[in-house]
């Protein structure tokens, strides 16, 4: 086992010194993807799962490594493909890189609410402190700059509180340990964004559907016009519908990605010029980018959160309110 | 490139198996003690500040009350001193006239005594007068005269005398 994590580790830096001059920018774009060997503190093992679904059926191998010597799939330019045909398996369900990564973001935030919910059980009464007056700052500010001026109702901001809470902090935990030094963003990978925006998907149109009824939700396909606009309404509609989350994917995918490039770009400049004079601008600039990039970390945390719940919002529209109302005068 | 705009059907399983365990977990226990917190201390806090703001208004009242109370004192007070300056006066006043009374009395009773007494001297005065000039006449005329004219004769004397007095 440990022969063969040694091993390659070892290609993988004769893989790092075979690379052209030219494709090096190329291979590091490369590298902001996902990988499956464990890519982390700059250190690479291949230590990961593969789960393969092919052919009807399940494979399974302990690593990479386990999985060439099995002979049935190989890795190029580190994609599962079909040693037989060169072509990718059904589905690649392996444990990759960038889920390790979301295993880290979610124990960081499970482990601080998990600490600090200790203090609330201990006395709920007392004055918050430390990392449990941080986390509650954020939560009391979702709570009432995000979720309740949305969603508008104070029985569904305390239901869906906890989505936007985990929403949030998922987000940003991964978008702050993809600042660390060899480490990677998660959030920076279209699979984990996409992801992210199908569960706004479903609470979006979940929701709406649950409180306003599914005719409240055809209607609202008509986009308030009347109803001879409707086959001019509804598609656009529908694919209003899709446009939002993909929105949100894309937002956060380009902007997790983008700083990473530019100091990538900014880097690069020294080598481009082969002269150590740009490297005092390089640096420069790149200090401001990395200080941009922890900015841009909260912000679209919080962008994603908080368009999440307009997105709902407007999916209820008024009719939560008319449905409270009348609710409440009964 | 390629790597990098890749979507992996894969990562977005995984993601989905990720967040929906980690949601559950944050809900259930993390999220829930903090929420219950939240709104017990919230709710602590709009019961506090309800009641300071009962106590407030209470005192505001009982301070009222004692400003009231204070100037209801103090009017009796000021009334109960005019009235009992009042009576000093009237009290003074009375003794003054009183004592101005005895006074008067007291000069009418000694002026009258005196005047008694004058009299009185007055008259023992005439009496004795009247018997020494009757002895010495009598001695003197040795004559018997009818007792009756001498006294007529003496007291017209008398009132002559009396009237160049």
């Amino acid at each position: 086992m440990s022969s063969a994590v040694s091993d390659t580790v070892a290609s993988q830096h004769r893989h790092h010194e075979d690379i052209p001059p030219s494709q090096v920018i190329p291979h590091l774009l490369e590298e902001l993807g996902d990988h499956h060997e464990l890519n982390i503190a700059f250190t690479t093992t291949d230590v990961l799962p593969i789960i393969l679904y092919d052919g009807g059926r399940w494979h399974f191998y302990q690593n990479v490594h386990a999985m060439e010597q099995a002979g049935e799939y190989r890795l190029v330019k580190g994609h599962v493909v079909r040693v037989q045909d060169g072509k990718s398996p059904t589905l690649d369900l392996s444990v990759t890189n960038l889920v390790v990564f979301q295993w880290i973001g979610m124990l960081i935030v499970l482990a601080l609410f998990v600490l600090s919910a200790r203090r609330y059980r201990r006395d709920p009464l007392a004055p918050p402190r430390g990392i449990q007056n941080a986390i509650e700052a954020l939560v009391v500010y979702i709570r009432d700059e995000v979720v309740r001026p949305n969603l508008r109702s104070e029985r569904l901001t305390r239901q869906f509180m906890p989505y936007f809470v985990a929403l949030f902090f998922f987000i940003l935990t991964l978008n702050l340990i993809g600042l660390l030094p060899g480490m990677h963003t998660a959030t920076g990978a279209i699979g984990t964004t996409a992801a992210l925006a199908i569960t706004a998907f479903l609470v979006i149109n979940g929701l709406a559907i649950r409180e306003i009824g599914i005719r409240g939700w055809l209607h609202h396909l008509l986009g308030g016009a009347p109803v001879y606009l409707a086959p001019i309404m509804v598609p656009i509609e529908i694919l209003g519908l899709f446009t939002k989350p993909f929105a949100l994917t894309v937002r956060l995918f380009a902007n997790m990605s983008a700083g990473h490039i530019i100091l990538l770009s900014l880097i690069g400049l020294i080598f481009y010029f082969r002269s150590i004079f740009v490297a005092p601008m390089s640096v420069g600039f790149s200090i401001f980018i990395y200080l941009l990039e922890t900015l841009v970390c909260f912000l679209q945390a919080y962008i994603f959160t908080i368009l999440t719940a307009v997105f709902v919002g407007l999916a209820i529209g008024d009719h939560a309110h008319e449905h409270h109302a009348e609710q409440s005068s009964s | 490139m390629e790597g990098l705009l890749q979507i992996s059907p894969g990562l977005i399983i995984w993601t989905l198996i990720n967040f929906s365990l980690y949601l559950f977990i944050l809900a259930k226990f993390g999220f829930k003690p903090l929420q219950t917190a939240l709104e017990r201390r919230e709710q602590t806090i709009a019961d506090a500040l309800r009641q300071a703001e009962q106590a407030r208004a209470e005192a505001q009242r009982l301070q009222a009350e004692a400003e009231e109370l204070r100037k209801k004192t103090h009017a009796e007070m000021v009334e109960l001193l005019r009235q009992a300056r009042q009576q000093a006066e009237r009290i003074v006043a009375k003794a003054a006239e009183e004592g101005e009374q005895v006074k008067h009395t007291k000069l009418q009773e000694a002026e009258r005594e005196i005047e008694r007494l004058i009299a009185e001297a007055r008259a023992t005065l005439q009496r004795e007068a009247a018997e020494l000039a009757l002895q010495m006449t009598q001695k003197l005329l040795a004559t018997a005269l009818d007792g009756e004219q001498h006294r007529r004769l003496i007291e017209q004397s008398l009132t002559y005398l009396e009237r160049t007095n």
